[in-house]
């Protein structure tokens, strides 16, 4: 029988978690560590792209508290949310070749495309738009997974709110290209993998053949370099 | 309205007491009732707020102003400009007038607590009867009987609660109102018996001469039995104003919110203000009458001072509300501390600890606090230099014995009686206690 | 807002009441008879009013009302007993009371008939005389107050600043024996509500000295018993013995 011990060491377990709050970790300053958008805060936002990256592992102690929009968490490479379309730093050409078989295998069907069209009708290997509506995307990273040419990718970037979503939320070719240097940036990893080197090798040799044959079927000369 | 009545009521009692000036009833009124404390509450929020992060590793309001000091401020804004709405078949007037009453008892009960020492005027002492200097205590209005006062402003906030959820016609917020009543009808009891031996000690019902006695004879807190009385008046003091462990009248989880459940806007408003102004409250008057108020620790250092200058008694006054101010401060932390660690009551729970455990042991307390009367403050009463060193610690001794015993008793018995009830639930069912019969009922019947 | 109404009406009748009959105007004289005419509506509105709750808040209204007239006669102890017996205490008894009943919302009152009022109305004017003869019996009831023998200012202030001293000492000299008798009261009343309380059966049970089983015995064995005859969804499963 216990007379109320329970009862104290509760209460100092409590109360030692209250203390090292203000002795470990992030929570040593009553300042607001990642700044605020008010002089009278004594502290300025900081420049967007610059807030400082708050990296938490489960050895972290104190305050778990990161002040999002002035700190941020690291973002690590498997984190995905909406879909890319890559285009490649060597030849600015787009990876994509408008085949749809991402279009086919996204769930919820928000994918579509026009297929471009070279001088004499012919159907071209590149899409002439490429459309996402990111509302209904669900960030499955299928079309990713399934797409041959690596072409389209899964990005990072989370911040998508917007003031009106009927336009800006249907993300056409122009919102998803990004260049193949931002993608290596953003998933090193997958990017430096012998798997990924390969692919894209044999990719652009593929893709350059198609091309090569569309076009001198149509009688033009590519002009690749 | 508040305003209206607190003058009203202090009016009356002025009358009473001392002639005081007009000019100081405007600013206690102004300054002091309508102005410092709603202001202090609104700080006081704003602490809770802060340490509840710290106590759960998170930061707490911190956007609004520095160190998020306007966010108070913000949400009395915000608090004003909602819709002030009404249920159609809600009493009206009733439900308007609940609100009012839980901040005017709030109120009344900072009416009467000395913030500081005041001055120094020749009054009989209460146990010889001889004259003697005695503080006049800084506070709005010395009461004769002071003690009773408290007790019966504070019973205004139960029917201020039972009004606000019987006049909502909500189901959730009439078992909320039922619950509280029962509640602090239950602990009002604990709460005024561990105020007997302090009035049995002081041989006065003014907080002022409570406070006066304090500072000649030393703390109640530091006597055993005063320690007993505090820790009990604690106890029931959280249940009072309907704090964590003892916040059934509100219960989020299983009430939504209890009794305040149908009021938005400013009055939902004025709910939270009066919760946290009877918190301030009954930190000011636990410190007045147990921690010596104003007074600092193991010195009656500026009582001798006072009477003099008119500055010196300011500046002397300012010091002693620094000091009150420390003290209630660190009360409130504790009521933020117990909030941040004890989970909700059960409400059966609730009411067994009051009148099974809280109750008899303040009876037995009551006792002993007559044992310690009697070794070492009746034989010295008048005597100028208080009770001897050695008479101190036999009357130390005796009765941190007998508390302890007491206390140890008390448990014992308390849980002797659960254990009874649970074995005679055994007998009468013949199954295991509830949990276990549970578990082993089949799924499929 | 009827209350409110009521009570300013009242405060307005009493006003020029005061200035009519008594022709003459004390400040303390006009406050006295504001607060005993708002009293007297406040125990007006108690008898009438249809709602139970709001009876029950007239009682309150009025109570704190004889608590200001205790101020205005110096008694602010009694005024402070007045407020935390009867509105702290009693009322609030009062209310729990009425939540204990059916009648929740204390709206399904009907009114009473002429006959089970009358005793009400008996009793009530019997006391009134009763207190009106006592206060006639005070030696010095016909003179005004400014002849009457003023008590001296140390009695008076010792009175003033001791006074649940000294209505302590009064209480158990002189009156003691009716304060003895009220206390008798409470106790068997208490007694009562003890007896009231136990649940059927239990009080012979519990005459041996061992404590009985109490009201919990009660429903778990109702309630095996109904599980038994295979109504099973009306109970709960914690309280079912497998
Ligand atoms: S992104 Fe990939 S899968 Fe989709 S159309 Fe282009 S090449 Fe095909
Ligand atoms: S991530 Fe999934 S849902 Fe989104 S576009 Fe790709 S396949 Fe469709």
């Amino acid at each position: 029988m216990a007379f109320g011990r329970g009862l104290v060491v509760g209460h100092l377990v409590t109360l030692r978690r209250f203390v090292r709050t203000f002795m470990v970790g992030a929570g040593r300053t009553w300042q607001r560590r990642g700044g605020g958008p008010q002089r009278v805060d004594f502290f300025q936002s900081p420049e967007r792209g610059l807030e400082p990256v708050i990296e938490q592992t489960d050895e972290t102690e104190g305050i778990f508290t990161v002040e999002y929009p002035d700190e941020r968490l690291k973002v690590h490479e498997r984190f995905r949310v909406l879909p890319v379309l890559v285009y490649d730093d060597a030849d600015g050409g787009i990876r994509c070749t408008s085949c749809n078989i991402c279009a086919k295998v996204c769930p919820p069907q928000c994918i579509w495309m026009t297929h471009a069209q070279g001088p004499d009708g012919n159907p071209v290997p590149v899409p002439e738009d490429f459309f996402i509506d990111m509302d209904v995307c669900m960030n499955c990273g299928l079309c990713a997974e399934y797409c041959p040419f690596d072409a389209i990718k899964m990005d990072q970037n989370f911040e998508l709110a917007n003031y009106e979503r009927h336009q800006s939320h249907i993300f056409s070719m122009q919102d998803l290209l990004v260049s193949s240097g931002y993608y290596a940036e953003t998933h090193p990893e997958a990017w430096m993998s012998a798997d990924e080197q390969s692919e894209r090798a044999k990719a652009s040799k593929k893709k350059n053949q198609r091309l090569q044959k569309a076009l001198s079927s149509s009688g033009d000369v590519p002009r690749l370099d | 309205m508040n305003g209206l009545w607190v003058s009203i009521v202090a009016m009356k009692m002025a009358a009473l007491s001392e002639p005081v000036p007009w000019v100081a009833w405007f600013l206690w009124l102004f300054v002091g009732f309508a102005g410092l404390f709603p202001l202090l509450v609104a700080y006081i929020v704003w602490g809770e707020r802060k340490v509840a992060a710290r106590f759960q590793d998170r930061i707490g309001p911190n956007r609004v102003g520095p160190f998020g000091l306007l966010q108070s401020i913000a949400d009395l804004v915000k608090l004003l400009f909602k819709e002030d709405f009404t249920p159609a078949r809600a009493d009206f007037l009733i439900h308007a007038l609940a609100p009012v009453l839980m901040l005017i008892s709030a109120m009344l009960s900072l009416a009467v607590i000395p913030f500081g020492f005041g001055s120094v005027s020749m009054r009989n002492d209460p146990v010889t009867g001889v004259l003697r200097p005695t503080l006049t205590g800084f506070s709005a209005v010395d009461l004769p009987s002071g003690v009773p006062y408290l007790i019966a402003v504070s019973s205004i906030a139960s029917l201020g609660l039972f009004l606000a959820g019987w006049s909502s016609r909500n189901k959730y917020a009439l078992l909320g109102s039922m619950r509280s009543v029962a509640q602090m009808v239950s602990y009002e009891i604990p709460q005024v018996l561990a105020t007997v031996p302090i009035v049995l000690w002081s041989g006065t019902l003014s907080l002022t001469g409570i406070l006066d006695r304090q500072v000649e004879t030393g703390w109640y807190v530091l006597t055993p039995p005063g320690f007993m009385a505090f820790v009990i008046f604690m106890i029931s003091s959280f249940a009072e104003v309907n704090r964590a462990p003892f916040d059934l009248p509100e219960a989020e989880s299983e009430l939504i919110a209890g009794f305040h459940l149908e009021y938005s806007s400013m009055r939902f408003g004025l709910f939270f203000l009066a919760e946290y102004m009877s918190m301030f409250a009954v930190c000011c008057i636990c410190t007045t009458l147990f921690l010596g108020g104003g007074a600092i620790p193991f010195l009656a250092f500026p009582r001798g001072l006072l009477g003099g200058y008119v500055v010196v008694d300011l500046f002397l006054n300012l010091i002693t509300i620094l000091v009150f101010s420390l003290k209630v401060g660190l009360l409130i932390f504790l009521f933020f501390w117990v909030r941040a660690t004890l989970p909700r009551m059960r409400v059966d729970r609730l009411m067994a600890f009051a009148w099974k455990l809280l109750i008899p042991l303040c009876l037995v307390n009551l006792l002993i606090a007559a044992i310690w009367f009697e070794i070492v403050i009746r034989p010295v009463a008048g005597r100028p230099d208080g009770p001897g060193f050695l008479q101190w610690w036999i009357g130390f001794g005796v009765t941190a014995l007998l508390e302890v015993l007491a206390f140890f008793g008390a448990v014992w018995l308390y849980r002797q009686d659960s254990e009874h009830s649970l074995k005679t639930w055994r007998s009468s069912t013949g199954s295991k206690p509830s949990i276990i019969a549970w578990r082993s009922v089949p799924t499929k019947v | 807002m009827l209350l409110l109404m009521l009570v300013s009406a009242g405060m307005l009748v009493a006003g020029l009441w005061e200035i009519l009959i008594f022709r003459e105007f004390g400040p303390m004289r006009g406050v006295f008879v504001q607060i005993a005419g708002a009293a007297v509506l406040c125990a007006v509105g108690t008898v009438l009013a249809r709602n139970l709750i709001h009876s029950a808040l007239y009682l309150v209204a009025f109570f704190f009302l004889v608590a200001c007239l205790f101020i205005m006669l110096e008694a602010e102890f009694l005024a402070v007993m007045q407020v935390l017996v009867f509105i702290g205490a009693v009322a609030i008894l009062l209310m729990f009371g009425i939540m204990l009943t059916q009648d929740v919302q204390g709206d399904q009152v009907e009114a009473h008939s002429v006959l089970r009022r009358l005793p009400a109305a008996i009793v009530a004017i019997g006391l009134f005389v009763m207190l009106a003869v006592a206060v006639q019996q005070r030696p010095d009831f016909s003179k005004a107050r400014t002849e009457r023998a003023a008590p001296s200012v140390a009695a008076r202030e010792r009175v003033l600043n001791q006074m649940p001293q000294e209505l302590g000492l009064d209480l158990m000299q002189r009156w003691c024996l009716p304060f003895e008798l009220v206390g008798l009261l409470l106790t068997a009343s208490l007694v009562g509500a003890v007896a009231l309380a136990q649940p059927v059966g239990s009080l012979s049970a519990g005459s041996d000295g061992t404590p009985s089983p109490g009201s919990l015995t009660e429903t778990p064995e109702h309630l095996s018993r109904e599980v038994a005859g295979g109504t099973h969804s009306s109970s709960r499963p914690d309280l079912v013995s497998p």
